[in-house]
């Protein structure tokens, strides 16, 4: 397969679950992009593993755990999510975005290797094994990452419903 | 409806932030060529120059249309290497003139222009301006009525040969809805009071990003072969002005991979200024932060 025609195939769901593990639309674009780039400069190998999906799943998500940029979030302030300007406390029926929207908010303040965890499972329902490669970790600090970040939005869930 | 599924749905919502694939593979392309343009240059000297050549044609073509492209025409500023960039930049000649929706914001960034309105500290109504063609499933042109719009919270379309405009809103409207919201777009540029009132910039730096809040600014620059860069190269700058009592809030030190790794501040009034630079651009960045001056 060649990388265009790789490009054309996957990019949808990449860019989408870029976004997801992001939170952040600039951001999820230019890990995408920088792993376009390095998926082309090594394309041999890519299109030799296994599973170049998966590769490149773990290009992006080493890019995002490395990515550490604070004027680049203050930067994409104006791009961001829409749904960030939803009132936490509206009445129904928009409780029920408002509780998605909370927790997109609590999901952000995981560690980067939690919410790679999380998303992994829970959106794009990977087992321990592939986002332990996806990671290039241990299984067990798969599962370690995920019960720590649920336990973590679990106790901020339950924090944030008795303040409001 | 159990925890897991909770999550399961606020991930999937996270979705709508993913990037126009298109987007993204222009740019990862336009990366690539450069890429293989400075693999070429390093052959012999003479193909050397004909490289920086390129990257700087590519540079124009590319991400060297200053913001003023998608401003208001008084801001078009002459795009040469002795041009005076203005800044902060003009706002926009664009705008929603209508008094239920609140502006939030407005941003600039070449090829790029975005407003976020807001109603009731409740809806969000965003409204960007891209340079180009829009993508294949946008309109043909600003539609004027409910029957163009399939999804009337969120609708595309070319609005001139090289621009094309997205508008998306949370608020739950119909398509009537939005063709009445979308016909209150003008070209009246939006006014924000935002702080910074000048600043000077370094030799060679153009304006990447820019952003205009009622109490922040958000600046960020680049040198013009680079400008187009992502992630910013390490000669660019970032600037940041806000109140004060908001700032202070990146205390974390930075990663080796962080290309702006030397941060600097300084307060000014009730604002802080604080800017990012690599650290050999420490001294430059000190000299540009001492250069702003605010409204208030």
């Amino acid at each position: 397969m060649q990388f265009e025609e790789f490009a054309r195939e996957h990019l949808p769901s990449l860019v989408r679950f870029a976004a997801v593990l992001t939170g952040d639309r600039e951001l999820a674009q230019d890990v995408v992009q920088d792993a376009l780039v390095r998926a082309h400069q090594r394309w041999r190998r890519v299109a030799a593993a296994d599973r170049p999906e998966l590769y490149m799943r773990k290009i992006i998500v080493n890019g995002y755990l490395s990515w550490r940029r604070r004027w680049y979030q203050r930067s994409v302030y104006a791009t961001a999510d829409v749904t960030r300007f939803r009132e936490p406390t509206a009445p129904d029926p928009a409780w029920r975005i408002a509780d998605a929207d909370q927790l997109a908010g609590l999901l952000a303040r995981l560690s980067r290797a939690q919410r790679a965890s999380i998303v992994l499972r829970f959106y794009e329902d990977r087992d321990d094994d592939e986002i332990a490669a996806v990671l290039g970790c241990a299984s067990g600090t798969v599962r370690s990452h995920i019960s720590r970040g649920l336990s973590a939005l679990r106790v901020q869930l339950k924090e944030g419903k008795e303040s409001v | 409806m159990t925890d897991l599924e909770q999550l399961r749905r606020a991930l999937r919502a996270q979705e709508s932030l993913a990037p126009d694939p298109g987007d993204v593979l222009t740019g990862a392309t336009r990366r690539i060529r450069r890429r293989r343009t400075a693999g070429v240059a390093a052959v012999t000297l003479t193909v050397a120059a004909l490289g920086v050549g390129a990257v700087g044609v590519l540079g124009r073509d590319s991400a060297l249309v200053p913001p003023a492209t998608l401003g208001s025409s008084s801001s078009a500023a002459p795009d040469g290497p002795s041009a005076t960039e203005k800044v902060p930049p003009a706002a926009p000649a664009v705008s929603l003139e209508d008094g239920s929706w609140d502006l939030l914001m407005w941003a600039v960034q070449p090829h790029f222009a975005a407003l976020h309105y807001g109603q009731g500290h409740q809806y969000a109504f965003e409204i960007d301006v891209r340079d180009g063609t829009a993508p294949r499933s946008a309109l043909a042109a600003k539609p004027s009525n409910a029957g163009q719009i399939p999804d009337p919270q969120s609708v595309r379309w070319q609005d001139g040969p090289d621009r094309w405009i997205w508008v998306r809103t949370t608020k739950p409207v119909t398509a009537a809805d939005m063709v009445t919201l979308l016909a209150k777009i003008g070209t009246k540029p939006p006014v924000i009071e935002s702080p910074l009132k000048s600043v000077q910039l370094p030799d060679g730096q153009k304006v990447r990003t820019f952003t205009s809040e009622p109490d922040t600014n958000t600046l960020a620059l680049c040198p013009a072969p680079v400008l187009g860069k992502v992630p910013l190269d390490s000669g660019c700058f970032s600037l940041f002005v806000s109140l004060t009592s908001r700032a202070g809030t990146a205390s974390d030190s930075p990663s080796p991979q962080d290309p702006l790794p030397a941060r600097q501040r300084r307060t000014l009034g009730a604002y802080t200024l604080e800017i990012n630079s690599s650290h050999a651009n420490a001294q430059a960045a000190r000299t540009l932060l001492n250069s702003v001056q605010l409204n208030r």
